[in-house]
C-alpha cells in the first residue's frame, strides 16, 4: 500500500470504520512506515486531548422541562409549525424571560377560576404568546399569508369551516392558523398581524343562541366574541379596542358575504 | 393515538438524547439561548414527524432535525445582520482536588485552548468533529445528519483533523515544554 492511500484512510483506520481486509491492510502499512505511524500518533495525541478537555456541553436541568411544556401546549396532532419572519419582538432569546413567564402562565392557569369561554380564549393567548416567545412561528402550526392554503389546512382537524377571510385591505396580515382548546371543545385559531401586534382569532362549535359583538378587555388584553351559525368566535389582541372591533366588522361583514 | 400519549412515547424515545442535540446545537450555533430555543424547536417538529422516522438510529435521526433546525437559526440570524459569535463561557475543570492548582490550571488553560481551536472551525468540519469525537456517532450515522456520503464524512474529519493538528503544532512551537 502506498503512503498516499494509507493517509487518505488513517481517519477511518483510527475511527475503525473500515472493512476487516483494508483495515488489515493499513496495519501492514504502518508496522513498516515510521512517517504514516508518526500521523497516527499524532491523531492519537488529538484525540486523547480531545477527551482531556471534556468539551460535551450538557443541557441545563430548566430544559427538559421546557422542552416538555412547549410539546405539550403548541402540539395537536397537526403538521410541524413552519417558519415566517420574526414579528413584533426582535428576537429574544429564551433563556430565564420565557422560563419566567411560561412559569407564570402556569401558576395562573392552576388558579385561574373557572372562565367564562372568551376569558379562556384570552388565558390561551396568552399561553400561546409565552411559549412563542416573540417568534411568530411558533404561534401558527401552518404558516402561510394564502388563505386557501390556510383553510384547507383545517379540513380534517375540526368539524366546521373556519372563516380565514383576506382583510389585508384592512391592514390585517394572514399569518396563518393553528389548532388550540376552548370550552372543552377543539378551537381553530387565525392569525393575523397588525403593526407588529398579533390578533388572534379563536373559532369553536357552540349550541348558544346568536348574539352579537361583545368586546370586553381584560388583563390589558381585548376580546371581542360573538356567535353565529353554529360557531362562536373571539378575536384578542392587545391591540387597542378600537382596531379590535374594526377587525371583528371585518370579519363578520366577510362572513354575511357568505349567505 | 391521543396526542397525549404520543408526547409520551416521543419524551420516552427522544429526551434521552437531549444532551446531546444540546450539545450540538450549542457547537453549531454558540450562543446559549440560541441553542436552546433550537433544540425545543426541533423537538416540535420532530414529535411532528415522529411516526414516520427514518435512518440508521433514532439518536441521529433526531440530531439530523437539531442540525437542520440550527442552520436555519444561524440563517435567520444572519439576515438581520447579528455575526455568528460563541459566548465565551468560562468551564469548569472537572479535576478533583488530588492535581496540584498549577496542574489543574494547565489542564484547564489547555482545555480552553483545544475548545477554541475546535469553535474557531469552519462549521462543515466542527459539526463532524463533535458528531464523532464528542457524541461517538459512526460514519453511517454521521452521514445520515449531516447528508452527506459516508466517504464525504471521512475527508471532512481527516480535514478537520489536519487543521486542528497542524495548530496545536504551532502552539507547541510556540511555547515549548
Amino acid at each position: 500500500m502506498s503512503c498516499a492511500r494509507a493517509r487518505r484512510l488513517l481517519d477511518a483506520w483510527v475511527d475503525d470504520e473500515l472493512d476487516p481486509s483494508t483495515h488489515a491492510e493499513i496495519d501492514a502499512h504502518l508496522a513498516q512506515c515510521p512517517a504514516c505511524t508518526a500521523l497516527w500518533h499524532e491523531r492519537a495525541a488529538l484525540r486523547e486531548a480531545v477527551k482531556a478537555a471534556d468539551l460535551r456541553m450538557a443541557a441545563p436541568p430548566s430544559l427538559a422541562a421546557d422542552v416538555r411544556r412547549a410539546l405539550r401546549t403548541t402540539s395537536l396532532h397537526a403538521p410541524a409549525p413552519r417558519s415566517v419572519a420574526s414579528w413584533w419582538m426582535p428576537a429574544t432569546t429564551g433563556g430565564i424571560g420565557a422560563l419566567a413567564g411560561a412559569l407564570a402562565v402556569y401558576i395562573w392557569l392552576s388558579h385561574a377560576p373557572q372562565e367564562n369561554p372568551s376569558r379562556e380564549a384570552i388565558t390561551r393567548h396568552v399561553a400561546a404568546l409565552a411559549t412563542a416567545d416573540g417568534r411568530a412561528e411558533r404561534l401558527v402550526q401552518i404558516a402561510a399569508a394564502d388563505r386557501h392554503v390556510v383553510k384547507p389546512w383545517f379540513q380534517g382537524k375540526v368539524d366546521f369551516s373556519p372563516p380565514v377571510p383576506d382583510l389585508a385591505s384592512e391592514g390585517f396580515t394572514l399569518l396563518g392558523g393553528r389548532l388550540d382548546r376552548v370550552d372543552g371543545r377543539v378551537a381553530a385559531v387565525i392569525v393575523y398581524r397588525i403593526r407588529n401586534h398579533p390578533v388572534e382569532l379563536f373559532v369553536w362549535r357552540s349550541h348558544d343562541s346568536p348574539t352579537s359583538l361583545r368586546v370586553a378587555m381584560d388583563r390589558g388584553f381585548g376580546v371581542a366574541s360573538w356567535t353565529d351559525q353554529g360557531l362562536a368566535l373571539a378575536a384578542v389582541s392587545d391591540v387597542e379596542s378600537r382596531d379590535l372591533e374594526r377587525f371583528a366588522r371585518a370579519m363578520q361583514a366577510d362572513r354575511a358575504g357568505y349567505r | 393515538m391521543t396526542d397525549d400519549s404520543r408526547i409520551e412515547r416521543f419524551t420516552a424515545t427522544m429526551l434521552v438524547h437531549l444532551d446531546a442535540a444540546y450539545n450540538l446545537s450549542r457547537w453549531i450555533v454558540g450562543d446559549r439561548a440560541l441553542a436552546e430555543d433550537a433544540v425545543q424547536d426541533a423537538c416540535l417538529k420532530a414529535l411532528c414527524a415522529f411516526e414516520s422516522r427514518t435512518g440508521p438510529s433514532a439518536k441521529a435521526w433526531f440530531l439530523a432535525i437539531v442540525r437542520n433546525t440550527c442552520l436555519d437559526a444561524l440563517r435567520s440570524r444572519r439576515r438581520r445582520g447579528i455575526e455568528d459569535e460563541f459566548d465565551e463561557e468560562v468551564h469548569r475543570d472537572a479535576d478533583s482536588g488530588t492535581a496540584t492548582p498549577e496542574a489543574v490550571a494547565e489542564r484547564a488553560s489547555q482545555a480552553r485552548w483545544i475548545r477554541a481551536q475546535i469553535e474557531r472551525l469552519p462549521v462543515d468540519y466542527r459539526e463532524v468533529i463533535v458528531l464523532r469525537e464528542l457524541e461517538e456517532m459512526s460514519y453511517k450515522e454521521i452521514s445520515a445528519i449531516v447528508k452527506v456520503p459516508v466517504g464525504t464524512v471521512m475527508s471532512r474529519l481527516a480535514r478537520g483533523r489536519d487543521l486542528l493538528a497542524t495548530r496545536i503544532r504551532a502552539e507547541a512551537k510556540r511555547r515549548p515544554g
